[in-house]
């Protein structure tokens, strides 16, 4: 056989695979529905329905408050832990800095940043990326397969309005009252350790970081926060959708959702904190 | 009231494409492994087909092009029955039930709505399983309570894929009852089954759906 033709055998074993991949797609398609075929498409109709009202029913407060719960309330240890874990480190780390280089200001400037503007935003948008949106993905996707959205949409329920905008509200106001418990307990551990090991004194600590604090440092929590709250639960929501037939896509899903959510969360809070840095 | 389905082409590489109208409650009959399910997501719009399209009213039923709540409006007059019950597991029997009311008869009360719940419930003899969740039924008690969900809103339009001849002489009286209301009522049921007998039980009229087909 001549090497030509070899050539021409494979591309049209290509072009007939490619083909069945067509068709097999169009199959999928049909059998479960494309849901939101884009994320263009997905985040339209969530905005549609979170800012401009766009859907009938109302929001379920069920789902809402099972959020709250699991995502604000029942992470509150792990997040204590984190913040005692790595406020320890900090504390040490930059009370030892600052007494080399004999500026006490930069203890307080490591303290705001780290318990309110850079490192909490980061560490809360990832324990709930971990805790609840690798939970959220896996429960939409077990919806799916079991043809439950299919369901619901049936019955004329938006799974929109019905089971993801409760889910990004829960999230966003968990994230919330996590970062005040995280930026709490962190500061109140500072003050503890810096009173046991560098004799500081209630007054002076607490003006020292009420010196290095301002309003634009806690609107740029707040900012960091929810935006990356509404990223990771956009994006794990979404991935949970994506699943069609088969129980083997979850685990894939929560992989990509973590991957996707992990990447948002470094590029949106680097950003914020590139563009208050040149504001 | 009518509903009918226009050059249904389902895959792209179908041969045949379909077309009719049905003005009464009707079993057509699909042989398994012939696309039944994939049907049955087209009919209730969760699915699209290749090309064609499936009308209730002479609106088009298709909801997977559009992506705006709107558009679910239509979905108010129909209800469907899955084969794999496709319940939601999160909510107990009674609660799943309700959740399909509640979204169907805005104007109805929460008593209202417990009282007709807890009357299907106990006329099927299902009233013990009321508090529990899917993954604590049978099978059958499973498919029953979608049937249930399906018919208690009383749609205009119910599509029920691979309907089934239930066991018990009681639950199939209340299944021959409920058929019996829809067509009074001049309401449709669509069941997509390979199995005729669930026809004559449940009287359907039988349609072969190889019958509905031409050439594309």
């Amino acid at each position: 056989m001549k090497p030509h033709s070899g050539g021409r055998f494979y591309l049209l074993c290509y072009s007939e695979y490619f083909e069945l991949i067509q068709i097999t797609k169009n199959r999928q398609v049909a059998m479960h529905g494309e849901l939101y075929s884009s994320f263009r498409l997905f985040i339209e109709e969530l905005f549609g329905v979170l800012f401009f009202g766009r859907s009938k029913d109302k929001l379920n407060l069920k789902i809402l408050l099972t959020q709250i719960y699991f995502s604000g309330f029942e992470a509150l240890g792990v997040v204590v832990l984190t913040a005692l874990a790595l406020g320890v480190s900090l504390i040490w780390g930059g009370d030892t800095l600052a007494l080399n280089l004999g500026q006490s200001d930069i203890f307080y400037t490591l303290i705001v940043s780290g318990f309110i503007t850079d490192l909490a935003p980061v560490v809360i948008s990832l324990i709930l990326l971990l805790r609840s949106g690798s939970a959220i993905t896996t429960e939409l996707g077990y919806m799916k397969v079991n043809q439950e959205i299919a369901a619901l949409r049936a019955m004329g329920v938006s799974p929109m309005s019905y089971l993801i905008s409760p889910r990004v509200i829960g999230i966003i106001f968990s994230a919330l009252i996590l970062s005040i418990y995280f930026a709490f307990s962190g500061i109140v551990l500072a003050y503890f350790c810096s009173s046991l090991f560098f004799n500081l004194q209630y007054q002076d600590f607490f003006r020292g970081v009420s010196s290095q604090l301002t309003g634009v440092d806690l609107l740029i929590m707040v900012l960091k926060v929810s935006l990356s709250a509404f990223c990771l639960t956009v994006i794990c929501c979404y991935q949970g959708l994506k699943v069609q037939g088969s129980f083997t896509e979850i685990p894939k899903r929560v992989i990509k959702a973590l991957s996707w959510g992990f990447l948002s969360i470094i590029i949106l809070n680097s950003l914020i904190s590139v563009m208050r840095f040149l504001i | 009231m009518s509903f009918s389905v226009e050059n249904l082409l389902i895959f792209e590489d179908s041969k045949e494409s379909y077309n009719f109208t049905l003005t009464t409650s009707s079993l057509l009959h699909i042989g398994s492994t012939k696309g039944k399910t994939t049907l049955f997501n087209i009919l209730i719009g969760v699915g699209s087909p290749f090309c064609g399209v499936s009308s209730l009213f002479g609106k088009v039923v298709d909801l997977s092009s559009s992506h705006n709540d709107g558009d679910i409006t239509l979905f108010k007059e129909t209800s469907a029955i899955f084969s794999k019950h496709a319940l939601l597991s999160n909510l107990t029997v009674s609660e799943n039930l309700e959740l399909a009311l509640s979204h169907k008869s805005h104007e109805m009360s929460s008593i209202e709505r417990e009282s007709i719940i807890n009357e299907h419930i106990s006329l099927c003899g299902l009233s013990r399983v009321s508090d529990k969740r899917p993954c604590e039924l049978t099978s059958s008690q499973a498919k029953v309570i979608s049937f249930i969900r399906g018919i208690i809103v009383k749609p205009v339009l119910l599509i029920w894929d691979d309907p089934f001849i239930p066991s018990s002489p009681k639950l199939l009286d209340y299944f021959k009852k409920q058929i019996e209301v829809f067509k009074f009522e001049q309401r449709i049921i669509i069941a997509l089954g390979s199995d005729e007998k669930v026809a004559q039980r449940l009287s359907l009229n039988l349609i072969g759906f190889n019958e509905l087909r031409k050439s594309a």
